[in-house]
């Protein structure tokens, strides 16, 4: 086990080398030209020139990428053409606040979705059923701007229960109906994944059997199904867990949380490579993280796995 | 009631209104809450290139001049008074004693000096520098072959010189704009790049907090050299979305924002909210452009015939009613602002003219636009316009920074873009989009250029407005390269509790030391 996640933390380094090669030439074969967003209209061919001097982006191709290499290594990831910031304090600044945010979307997604997936299975072609997957469908086909302006018109503006936008001093009341928008859509997804594979292990012969002992439904559900159905549901739920937290640039902007994924949005209107070329790093970073916890839960949940 | 009688009855209101406004007294305190769509690109006014940067810069730091809070008239701000002399090329101002920084210290004109040399200096790598490039010895300072600024001299502690390469007669007007606001050396040296998070100035306002995408505080400058503002602190949200922002100002959060386009409908039709709407023209200019580049565009007869079958007034109702549909270059309520009469609206005459031309049957071009969505939507409404006289239009979307870099080159045959002003005076348009250096359209006009020059060099505005007339009726005739659409108005509203003179037509004007909150109406619709 212990070797096991050694060679994949191995692996990590290949990985992150061609996440930055791939980067770098995205960037540097990509037209626009952050000089020209920093000047704006009144830019002139020599402001131009002296400030792409400046800022070494006219070095030949090989010399920018050498740069950029050795001072990723040293563990720098230089700061914003745009507004001289740091990226590694910006990145610092807006993680923990999309950690906060995706974390609360995947528990209102989990709660949600592989609830009524089970539900929805056990009562195979009932009204709960047909129900369930309705609201599902719907919530899969629900933009997510549409729905968390909606949220904000009925529960923050109508009823007062929640406040309208931001992060205010950091209160739950200000991550609830960012998170029931960013997990609603995954909570649906996943309610109609759960359900599916649910479907297929309680017509397994494990949990006949189990029936035919007379053990309580609730308990063949609970403890011989839930673990087995447990097992792909997490790898969705790790690779989502991933995704969302490479940010949602539309919740965060309806709501305006200050998170990962206005900032590398602006970066990339901006053309401001040092932001996009940290960002997506440090994303590809937990993509990687997150997909070994999945592999690792593996053998926590089934015991048949075992990683030499 | 006769026309008479309600005349009478206005003119009594109106009085009535302007003897109780003057009876209100300002009063102090409170917190005022805005919001910004963006968050700031930085605070450091060496690199404050676009107007959300400037803006607040203004409020922290001081420039030597400053825009009137009730006008767009230039009025002392650091220097209390100067000199000028040698034909405009010599510019002594003398600084008000006793103004300090937010950390203690006294200005003196070795910060003006400062200032001005950092901005040239090639470390600094400012974006600015093309605002005071009349300034003697810039190009060594930038060069690196010079250690500041030859131009600027400091004479005393409170006297510092400026000399000219050539009479400018705006030189007044560019340091209102937000790169010529004076930092403190100790302060810039101490935070280095981080200087932008941790600004010292000697405005009004001085710094207390920015989290970056979320929220910026500040507080009033209680030794401001012109006394404090009226309020204690202005808390500025970052909320990108325009209808989250005006439902947190509909909630109460907000005291000032405004109104989205899709809701000015809602907001304009409530008799509850009429009083604290208010409508202003912006200071910019939306126009179609037409290179000399490419094939027709560059024959007048094309440029003439592609004006007259787009109607302005036609795609500003259209899209944009609250707009300005526009004549010429020069926004309303700037000097020159809508005094001339446009090209008309005559579809036959525009395939006359391109029959005249050599294109009876029409001709095809491409419309660059940015993938905004009112770019797109104009984009449209010009396809199919111009598709009524013949010519069939391809749109060639694209992000802006994509966009603009093609522009920039002179690569898009025909695009859409607008110009705001950096500051009220017809130049600052005419010189942007007439001048044959640098032009994006291989625009070349040695007769504007020569008018341009002219309008640099005078102080008079009259004569300045004067010279912009016949420019704009020099294009025309010769063809003019761009086709006029709209110049765009903001609606606003404010919270029934704000008070004082908060609308300004320039970014940079406003350093929310006019505005006050009436703390009895708050706390009487608050409860």
């Amino acid at each position: 086990m212990f070797q096991y996640i050694l060679y994949r933390l191995c692996l990590v380094f290949p990985v992150l080398l061609g996440v930055m090669l791939i980067t770098f030439f995205l960037m540097y074969i990509v037209p626009g030209d952050p000089v020209l967003t920093m000047l704006g209209q009144h830019a002139s061919d020599e402001s131009i020139a002296r400030i792409r001097a400046q800022l070494r982006l006219d070095d030949p191709w090989y010399s920018q990428l050498a740069n950029y290499l050795l001072r990723t290594l040293r563990g720098d990831l230089g700061r914003s053409y745009i507004t001289h910031i740091p990226v590694r304090d910006a990145l610092l600044q807006k993680l923990p606040n999309t950690v906060r945010l995706a974390l609360a979307a995947i528990v209102v997604a989990i709660i949600m979705g592989v609830t009524i997936g089970i539900i929805s299975a056990i009562y195979q072609n009932s009204w709960i059923d047909y129900v369930a997957m309705t609201f599902a469908l719907l919530f899969i086909s629900t933009p997510v701007f549409w729905f968390g302006m909606l949220l904000v018109f009925f529960f923050a503006m109508r009823l007062g229960w929640f406040p309208i936008s931001g992060m205010g001093d950091g209160g739950w009341q200000y991550l609830f109906l960012p998170a029931i928008t960013l997990g609603s859509r995954f909570a649906a997804f996943l309610a109609r994944y759960t359900r599916s594979v649910m479907l297929e292990i309680i017509r397994d012969d494990y949990i006949r059997t189990a029936r035919a002992k007379g053990v309580k439904e609730s308990m063949v559900v609970l403890k011989h199904a839930l673990k087995n159905v447990m097992i792909p549901v997490i790898t969705v739920i790790g690779l989502n867990l991933a995704s969302l937290l490479n940010g949602s640039v539309l919740t965060e902007s309806i709501f305006a949380w200050p998170g990962f994924g206005r900032y590398m949005v602006a970066a990339i209107q901006k053309r401001d490579f040092q932001v996009i070329a940290g960002s997506v790093l440090v994303g590809a970073v937990i993509f990687i993280f997150f997909n070994l916890i999945v592999d690792l839960l593996y053998v926590a949940l089934d015991p048949r796995i075992k990683y030499e | 009631m006769s026309n008479k009688v309600l005349m009478m009855a206005l003119v009594l209101v109106m009085v009535v209104s302007v003897a109780l406004f003057a009876a209100e007294q300002p009063q102090y305190g409170g917190t005022l809450f805005r919001e910004n769509n963006t968050d700031w690109d930085t605070l450091d006014p060496a690199y404050c290139s676009g107007f959300d940067a400037g803006d607040m810069a203004v409020k922290i730091f001081d420039g030597l001049v400053r825009f009137d809070y009730y006008s767009n008239e230039i009025r002392p701000n650091l220097a209390k008074n100067w000199e000028v002399s040698n034909n405009n090329q010599t510019f002594i101002f003398h600084l008000r004693p006793g103004v300090k920084f937010h950390n203690g210290r006294e200005l003196t004109a070795a910060d003006v000096k400062y200032s001005f040399d950092r901005l040239y200096d090639p470390a600094t790598a400012s974006p600015g520098t093309w605002v005071y490039d009349m300034i003697v010895g810039t190009e060594q300072a930038l060069d690196g072959k010079s250690d500041g600024l030859a131009g600027v001299q400091v004479l005393d502690d409170y006297t510092v010189s400026f000399e000219l390469k050539y009479p400018f007669g705006l030189f007044l007007t560019h340091l209102t704009l937000p790169y010529g606001l004076i930092v403190p050396r100790e302060e810039v040296e101490r935070w280095g790049d981080r200087f932008s998070q941790n600004p010292v100035g000697t405005g009004p306002w001085k710094f207390v907090e920015w989290r970056h995408d979320e929220r910026l505080v500040l507080e009033a400058n209680e030794d401001y050299w012109e006394g404090r503002p009226y309020l204690d602190k202005v808390v500025y949200r970052v909320i990108p979305h325009a209808l989250t922002r005006i439902a947190e100002f509909e909630a109460g959060n907000l005291d000032y924002t405004a109104v989205p386009q899709e809701e000015l409908k809602r907001w304009t039709n409530n008799p509850e909210w009429q009083p604290y709407l208010h409508q202003m023209a912006e200071l910019s200019t939306y126009y179609l452009a037409l290179n000399s580049d490419f094939e027709p565009l560059n024959q007048p007869r094309i440029r003439k015939a592609i004006a007259l079958a787009l109607d302005s007034e036609q795609i500003t109702r259209a899209l944009f009613p609250q707009y300005i549909p526009a004549d010429d270059a020069i926004p309303a309520g700037m000097p020159g602002g809508l005094s001339q009469t446009g090209p008309g609206y005559d579809p036959e005459k525009a395939k006359e003219l391109m029959a005249e031309a050599g294109y009876p049957d029409g001709f095809a071009m491409e419309i660059w636009t940015s993938s905004g969505e009112n770019s797109v939507r104009v984009g449209g409404v010009l396809q199919a316009l111009l598709k009524r006289v013949g010519i069939e239009v391809r749109l060639v979307k694209n992000d802006w920074s994509v966009f603009f870099a093609t522009v920039k080159k002179g690569k898009a045959p025909a695009y859409y873009l607008s110009w705001w002003a950096d500051y009220a005076d017809p130049y600052n348009f005419l010189d942007a989009l007439y001048a044959s250096e640098g032009s994006r359209i291989n625009y070349k006009n040695a007769i504007i250029d020569k008018m341009l020059e002219e309008m640099a060099r005078t102080t008079s505005v009259e004569a300045r407005v004067e010279i912009s007339k016949k420019i704009i009726e020099v294009a025309r005739q010769q063809g003019d390269p761009y086709v006029w659409l709209f110049h765009t108005s903001s609606t606003t509203v404010k919270q029934p509790w704000i008070k004082g003179e908060i609308h300004h037509q320039m970014y940079d004007a406003d350093k929310l030391v006019t505005w006050w909150i009436d703390q009895e109406i708050k706390a009487e619709l608050t409860k």
